[in-house]
């Protein structure tokens, strides 16, 4: 189990600095796709299956899907390779390593959780919290999404000429 | 040597070549079928009935050129028809064929079959992107537009039997329709979910990935030999797993008068991949504006109003 662990966090890094360094905007969907699976099989390894494939079928499955045939669509070509590394890049680098260690911090402070239950997680547990315990946060998080998706909606729609 | 990997292999064997055995004979078999519906015999040269038939095809298709087009992207174009027959092939897994052979039984199995189902969009999107061919392109982007318009549809159809067994794995949801087959109290959902189905598999009368009169063959346009093989085997493995998956879902599966066992699971089956032959070779194409509105503005709506009926009997 652990080196399949380590096989599918290696593929994720791999998938995420592509996602990052890759300029071919068909090349970085496959990336960000191999970044979205291996994360599933993390969730499944860890003994979470239901998470673990609603996020293959939620991001890999659909939200990769809808990037190719975006970017299919709008026939995107090779993105010119103009990043910035001058003052910004920089400070970009900073943040990103000072969060790197403060991250690196707390995991090693944190306590470490147990190792999952044996019996790999079943839908019912995660629905009794989903639907019992967390019912409110859970609720608000839902009509949250669907204000955004209206709000995406109100912000693309043509409106009627004056 | 009695080793539990050596039980899983066998199984898993015996799936495999079963359903690739089956998915080469239905090709027969609609060909057979499209003979009839057309008042013709159909191939009838090779063997006595042409049940040779896949036989000399497989020849056929292995010895033809291999043609890798210089404009197309090497890699995703070899890659494509591989996703296509895998992702076809996946579900077989966690299908209960009788009461006590299945080749795995897992908790979240139709997430799983969903999973399976959504990553295999990639093949041919990927196949009609990489070909570097504009109707290839277009077949491709129709077929990704499709499937996932239809798999919402298909996965509030399937909410409904969730429900109703109270489990994710099939095995659970076949062993709970021993009295009742959920075709019965699931009937709108069926309906939803056979629809769906059609459009899943890329079959007429929602072929539009492949419609040849306007887009020469859809995202295979380009392939050739064996890469064509694998789509087209992907396609008939993919209608062999759909008839499977209706069958324990909605049909009752191994359940049967007299005895139950793997013979209704096939009976079943058969009858399904029948249906699926009988409405190709008798409906006419859709065209894409009309197959988008009634997935969306049909479909969903009724796999809406199952899902609510069934959750108000239940609570009730």
């Amino acid at each position: 189990m652990i080196y399949f662990f380590w096989l599918f966090a290696l593929l994720a890094l791999i998938g995420a600095l592509g996602v990052l360094l890759e300029t071919h905007p068909v090349r970085g969907a496959l990336y960000l796709l191999l970044a979205f699976l291996s994360i599933g099989f993390l969730y499944i390894l860890a003994g979470a299956p239901f998470l673990g494939f609603v996020q293959i079928i939620v991001y890999a499955g659909a939200v990769v899907v809808l990037f190719l045939v975006a970017i299919a669509v709008m026939s995107l070509r090779r993105i010119p390779d103009d990043r910035d590394l001058g003052p910004r890049g920089f400070l970009a680098l900073v943040f990103a390593g000072a969060f790197f260690l403060v991250m690196l911090a707390l995991l090693r402070h944190a306590p470490v959780p147990a190792a999952p239950t044996p019996t790999p997680g079943a839908p019912q547990p995660l629905a009794e919290a989903l639907f019992r315990q967390y019912l409110i946060p859970f609720e608000i998080v839902s009509v949250l999404l669907l204000v955004a998706i209206v709000g995406a909606i109100v912000l693309v729609r043509r409106r009627p000429g004056p | 040597m009695n080793h539990p990997l050596l039980g899983f292999l066998t199984a898993a064997g015996i799936v495999f070549f079963g359903v690739l055995g089956a998915a080469a004979y239905l090709v027969l078999a609609e060909r057979k079928l499209a003979g009839y519906f057309q008042e013709r015999y159909g191939p009838n040269r090779v063997g006595p009935f042409g049940l040779l038939q896949p036989l000399a095809d497989l020849i056929k298709l292995v010895f033809k050129e291999e043609v890798v087009f210089p404009q197309s992207n090497r890699w995703l174009y070899l890659l494509a028809p591989g996703i296509i027959a895998v992702m076809a092939l996946l579900p077989l897994a966690v299908i209960p064929f009788a009461p006590h052979f299945a080749v795995t039984d897992i908790n979240v199995a139709l997430l799983y079959v969903l999973a399976a189902a959504s990553l295999g969009t990639y093949g041919v999107l990927l196949g009609g992107w990489a070909s570097n061919n504009k109707y290839s392109l277009i077949g491709g982007l129709r077929t990704a537009n499709q499937m996932i318009s239809y798999e919402i549809a298909m996965a509030l159809a399937l909410v409904g039997v969730v429900l109703m067994a109270g489990s994710l794995s099939l095995k659970d949801i076949v062993a709970a329709q021993q009295h009742l087959w959920y075709l019965i109290p699931q009937f709108l959902g069926f309906v939803v979910f056979l629809v769906s189905m059609f459009a899943e598999t890329n079959r007429a009368p929602f072929d539009l990935p492949e419609a040849e009169a306007e887009l020469v063959a859809g995202y295979h346009t380009e392939y050739s030999s064996m890469k064509f093989a694998m789509f087209f085997v992907g396609e008939y493995i993919h209608m062999v797993v759909a008839a499977a998956l209706m069958t324990a879902l909605y049909l009752g599966g191994w359940y049967g008068p007299w005895k139950p066992g793997f013979h209704w699971f096939a009976l079943k089956m058969a009858l399904v991949l029948y249906l699926m032959i009988w409405v190709r070779w008798t409906y006419p194409r859709f065209r894409f504006d009309q197959l988008m509105r009634f997935g969306w503005k049909v479909l969903i709506p009724l796999a809406l109003v199952n899902l609510g009926i069934t959750g108000l009997v239940l609570l009730r």
